[in-house]
């Protein structure tokens, strides 16, 4: 269970694309005279990932997420760096390593577009050679915790987003992978399908100790399923840890819901304080985390409360204030 | 084994498009009526009975088997490749444990599976009972070879094509360009024997006729057992040299996907 599986170290990954105007004289122009611009996508992260975990990558839009999960799964060469994983080279022993190598890109589908996923299901079970017994297994308890029987024996095409992303998955764990990279697996999914989806990396990661590499964008996600996350933004990681730590060391405010038993003026007395929301009979207040304590005394002592409850702002507003670093 | 896998992926594939692929039979034969009429007004304007060495029965006996391995060693791997390139679900391709070039052409025999009936079985039944093409079971098993050869190079020189997307924004002029030429050299338009000594000279050095050329005359029995064998191995030699340069552009071709196709 100790044992690192992936190993990054001092990645890096620049793209080169030009620019220019909009408009029919520029693009006259650009034929011409072509100005590059260097996109540091990476700029050399290291980190180490262990068996058995389930990893958020979070961070703003274009901050270098898909990025990481390309070159990680070897669609992309890293321009420095090293990187293994399972023992291997992604790029030198790319068969190798892909035999236990899951990947989803939600934005792309890898299912064939003409014929029902099931068709794609037969065609992996042949390329990662899975014995009959352990693919129908695997594919019926798949089918039936992401309750698509039916679905998976229509055309992709044919498919709505939220359908195909669960058959999505399926074509990339059929093989039982060690290492699984999900880039965006929720994206445009209900809440039913999202929870079904959620349970179901889950249970794997439980029963078969599957690693799981996950970016996205829901915060839903990362409480449901990662201990530990990493936050990248501008090309670096600028936190690697458990999301219990970032929101201790983030959290500076906290809030506090109280009911009134009967109707009341409020006032804040000698504490410093934010009004969110108030009404005669019902507030919601923000304060300094250190002083909840005494607040909350004191406000039984001065008022007639019916209840009150203390909160943690939601993790949005924590990731929030990191991202705009 | 995956590359059968591939194959029986291919013709699944091939299989939701059965309406559309019926009509490919249609569209053979009528590339053979209008060549039945082409050569009747030809022949019957020349006023002889044989032209080039050709009669009219043996003009009727190319263009058939010409269409036929025409069709049957047809590809769009070109196109295949510049669509997941263009739409990045190349990327599906990149993240399986296999090879790419054997995949795609595992697949392209699954298509070919369905061709053979949908235009194989009628072309082959208007060669024997109409037109009377005979042939002897070596020359025929000598003819089966080659077509299988003609394929595999028409397929990688298609692919060689193909990976031009990974350079170039539009693509279909340039393959409009080369399924024309190729069309033609290879002797799919007309007999390459028609042509001036000379051309066809050059010809022979020239990947083209051992698309279709070759395997034609292998059939009609033009050439010995011995000069079919050699044919044979030209075309595996064409073929080895066009797998060397599809790794060769595949190397350099990979690096680009980050441009063109993430
Ligand atoms: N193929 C490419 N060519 C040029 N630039 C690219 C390419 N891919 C990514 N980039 C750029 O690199 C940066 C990182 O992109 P990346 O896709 O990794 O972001 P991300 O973190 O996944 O964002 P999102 O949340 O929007 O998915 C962006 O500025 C993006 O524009
Ligand atoms: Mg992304």
């Amino acid at each position: 269970m100790e044992e690192a599986i992936v190993l990054v170290k001092d990645l890096r990954k620049k793209f080169r694309t030009h620019k220019r105007e909009a408009g029919l004289l520029a693009s006259i122009k650009s034929l011409f005279i072509r100005k590059y611009v260097n996109i540091e996508a990476l700029k050399g992260i290291s980190f180490q990932i262990k068996k058995g975990e389930i990893i958020g990558f979070i961070g703003p839009n274009g901050a270098g997420k898909s990025t990481a999960i390309k070159v990680l799964s070897g669609l992309l060469f890293p321009d420095s760096g090293t990187v293994s994983c399972l023992g291997f080279n992604p790029w030198n022993e790319r068969e190798r390593y892909l035999s236990n190598v899951g990947v989803v890109f939600g934005q792309k589908t890898q299912l064939s577009w003409d014929i029902p996923p099931l068709d794609t299901y037969y065609f992996l079970k042949d390329v990662y050679e899975i014995p009959d017994a352990d693919f129908k297994k695997r594919l019926n308890y798949m089918i039936k915790i992401l309750e698509i029987k039916e679905i998976v024996k229509t055309p992709t095409r044919n498919l709505s987003l939220g359908e195909r992303m669960r058959c999505e998955l399926i074509a990339a764990l059929l093989h039982n992978p060690t290492l699984v990279f999900l880039d965006e697996p929720t994206v445009g999914v209900d809440i039913i399908a999202k929870e079904a989806i959620r349970e179901f990396i889950l249970k794997l990661n439980k029963e078969q100790g599957t690693t799981f590499i996950i970016t996205t964008h829901d915060m839903g996600d990362i409480e449901k399923l990662c201990k530990r996350i990493m936050i990248i933004n501008h090309g670096e990681i600028v936190y690697d840890g458990s999301l219990q730590d970032l929101k201790q060391s983030y959290v500076k405010t906290k809030f506090i819901d109280i009911k009134f038993s009967e109707p009341q003026e409020f006032r804040f007395g000698n504490y410093d304080g934010k009004i969110i929301s108030k009404t005669k009979i019902e507030m919601k207040i923000e304060v300094r985390a250190k002083y909840v304590n005494k607040i909350i005394s004191w406000v039984l002592k001065n008022y007639k409360v019916a209840d009150i409850t203390v909160m943690n702002p939601p993790i949005e507003k924590i990731i929030t204030q990191i991202y705009k670093k | 084994m995956r590359y059968i896998a591939a194959i029986k992926l291919g013709l699944k594939e091939i299989l939701a498009y059965r309406f559309e692929v019926s009509f490919w039979g249609i569209i053979a034969l009528m590339h053979l009526a209008v060549w039945y009429f082409v050569w009747s007004a030809v022949f019957g304007y020349a006023g002889t009975t044989v032209i080039r060495g050709f009669t009219f029965q043996q003009m009727m006996g190319y263009y058939i088997a010409s269409i036929a391995v025409d069709h049957f060693t047809f590809t769009d791997v070109d196109q295949d490749i510049t669509e997941s390139v263009r739409t990045g679900t190349l990327f599906k391709d990149i993240i399986r444990p296999f090879n790419i070039f054997l995949t795609y052409i595992s697949q392209n025999v699954g298509y070919k599976i369905l061709v053979a009936i949908t235009q194989g079985i009628p072309l082959a039944l208007i060669a024997i009972f109409v037109v009377g093409i005979k042939t002897t079971p070596i020359h025929f098993v000598l003819f089966m070879v080659s077509l299988a050869l003609a394929f595999l190079l028409k397929f990688s020189f298609a692919y060689l094509f193909g990976m031009a997307a990974f350079w170039l924004t539009k693509t279909g002029g340039l393959f409009r360009i080369k399924n024309g030429v190729q069309k033609f050299l290879a002797g799919a338009v007309m007999p390459l024997s028609l042509f001036p000594a000379g051309a066809q000279a050059v010809f022979a050095f020239l990947p083209f006729q051992y698309m279709t050329f070759v395997s034609v005359q292998i059939l009609l029995q033009k050439y010995t057992i011995a000069e079919s064998i050699i044919k044979i191995l030209i075309q595996i030699l064409w073929i080895v040299i066009f797998y060397a340069i599809v790794s060769y552009v595949w190397q350099k071709a990979r690096k680009r996907f980050e441009v063109v196709g993430t």
